[in-house]
């Protein structure tokens, strides 16, 4: 008995130190499981708070910035506003409108970013009270941005697309060939582009955007554009390297989308047991 | 004794601040993340116990890690890190160092000593920090790159901080070397 006391004594720290790192591993894996961990992220109030504080006092900072870049996002909008709206017009059944609202836009300050990351996830100051849920797309106003992975009262903590967890459906422009965005944890300015068949015409310069039939982007919205292009050996596909269009490095000024047709869609698709968003968001 | 612990204290509060809301501002790109928080750990009395040492540095990791949403990575990394530094230490103190119980810094250990001592224990938590970040074997030269990177980078912001904010030890108590 004394010699186990003697043992505890000596190289009790030993003990202390596996059972330390036994509960940052717990946290660790806890951590890919998002959703369930509330209470190790900012999405945590206290943390949020403190970040919001913090982000209002940073964002003086910006603000010309920050101006130049709603600006441009304005007159893009100006020339794209019937994207966002589906063309419903049935003659026979009457329906008085003829376009009906398919998204809606939530505007959102980002108060913490990461990006040297591998997983990169970034905090918004709207939550469940301002009716931000999981799985919603968040854009900024020169591209995608991310999707909304765990909300709190006030904030949420969205998932960059700086995240190699994280592939996005996209498409080329010019020729609407699908494609499947995915990050391979570098650098926060480029990514890539895998899985568009090398029959397509791509040219460096040409725009990727949001496909539009992952149910969380509306169609058209940027992603990035080409800087050069490789074929895959394994099966002939393009890897696209690409400048993503919105800058992660100076994230501040985000917009939530919620796709209001997203139940519906969903409840029609599990009800006939397909896949079709070929992509799943976890 | 209290006053030191009280200076440990806000000297860690100081440098998690600083840590958590401009360095990590900086965004100098994927391969360089230093932590200066670690200099709290590596400052602690040599004759701090075991095991205030690893859960000291455990809660510093968890601090961190509940600001960056990075899980328990921080944690892991600097627990490791204290862990290495009670085998790692001993051999760069001098007999009386542990009577006077010093904070193994710059001044205190001497620069060589100093640089080896935190080298050693920077590069264990940058390559535990990494290696659970991205945690794919693949991806091992990756992993190198940027766990050698950011330690250079965090050992030399360390070397600064302490040069320009701490002073040495008053001369009669200074050693020679």
């Amino acid at each position: 008995m004394r010699n186990l006391s003697f043992l505890l004594q000596k190289f009790g720290f030993v003990l202390l130190f596996l059972l330390l790192e036994g509960i940052a591993f717990f946290l660790i894996i806890k951590r890919n499981n998002f959703q369930k961990v509330a209470f190790l992220n900012s999405t945590n109030e206290l943390t949020g708070q403190v970040y919001s504080y913090y982000g209002g006092f940073k964002e003086y900072f910006y603000l010309r910035k920050e101006n130049e870049i709603l600006a441009q996002e304005n007159v893009r909008l100006h020339a794209l506003v019937e994207q966002s709206l589906r063309n419903f017009s049935a003659p026979s059944k009457g329906i008085d409108s003829a376009y009906q609202q398919v998204f809606t836009y939530t505007p959102c300050k980002v108060i913490n970013n990461s990006v040297s990351k591998t997983q990169n996830y970034f905090t918004i100051d709207a939550g469940s009270a301002q009716g931000i849920h999981a799985d919603m797309g968040v854009i900024s106003p020169s591209g995608i941005a991310g999707i909304v992975k765990g909300v709190s009262p006030n904030f949420a903590v969205c998932q960059s697309v700086l995240n190699v967890n994280y592939p996005v459906s996209v498409q080329t422009k010019k020729s609407k060939d699908e494609g499947t965005l995915s990050w391979d944890g570098r650098t926060p300015v480029y990514s890539k582009v895998v899985g568009v068949p090398n029959h397509v015409d791509i040219q460096p310069g040409d725009t990727i955007e949001t496909s539009g039939n992952s149910s969380i982007y509306p169609e058209g919205i940027p992603v990035g554009y080409v800087l050069r292009y490789t074929i895959n050996p394994d099966d002939g596909s393009y890897i696209i390297l690409i400048r993503l269009s919105t800058s992660f490095t100076s994230l501040r000024q985000v917009y939530v989308i919620d796709y209001l047709f997203k139940r519906e869609q969903k409840q029609l698709e599990d009800s006939l047991a397909v896949d079709v968003g070929a992509i799943s968001h976890d | 004794m209290t006053n030191r612990n009280l200076r440990i204290v806000i000297q860690l509060l100081l440098l998690l601040i600083i840590d958590i809301f401009l360095i990590s501002e900086l965004k100098m790109g994927t391969y360089f993340t230093p932590h200066i928080y670690l200099l709290s750990i590596l400052l602690l009395p040599v004759r701090t116990s075991k095991g205030i040492l690893l859960l000291f540095a455990f809660f510093c990791g968890l601090v961190v890690d509940l600001f960056m949403n990075t899980g328990g990575i921080h944690a892991a990394a600097s627990t490791m890190m204290a862990f290495v530094r009670i085998f790692t230490l001993r051999f760069y103190l001098a007999p009386e160092d542990e009577d006077n119980n010093i904070s193994p810094g710059l001044y205190a250990l001497g620069t060589r000593k100093y640089l080896i001592y935190s080298s050693i224990l920077i590069l264990i938590h940058q390559l535990t920090f990494f290696s659970l970040e991205i945690y794919k074997m693949d991806s091992l030269f990756l992993i190198l790159k940027k766990t050698f990177a950011s330690a250079v980078l965090d050992i030399l912001l360390l070397v600064f901080i302490q040069m320009l904010f701490m002073k040495p030890a008053k001369k009669n108590e200074r050693r020679k070397r």
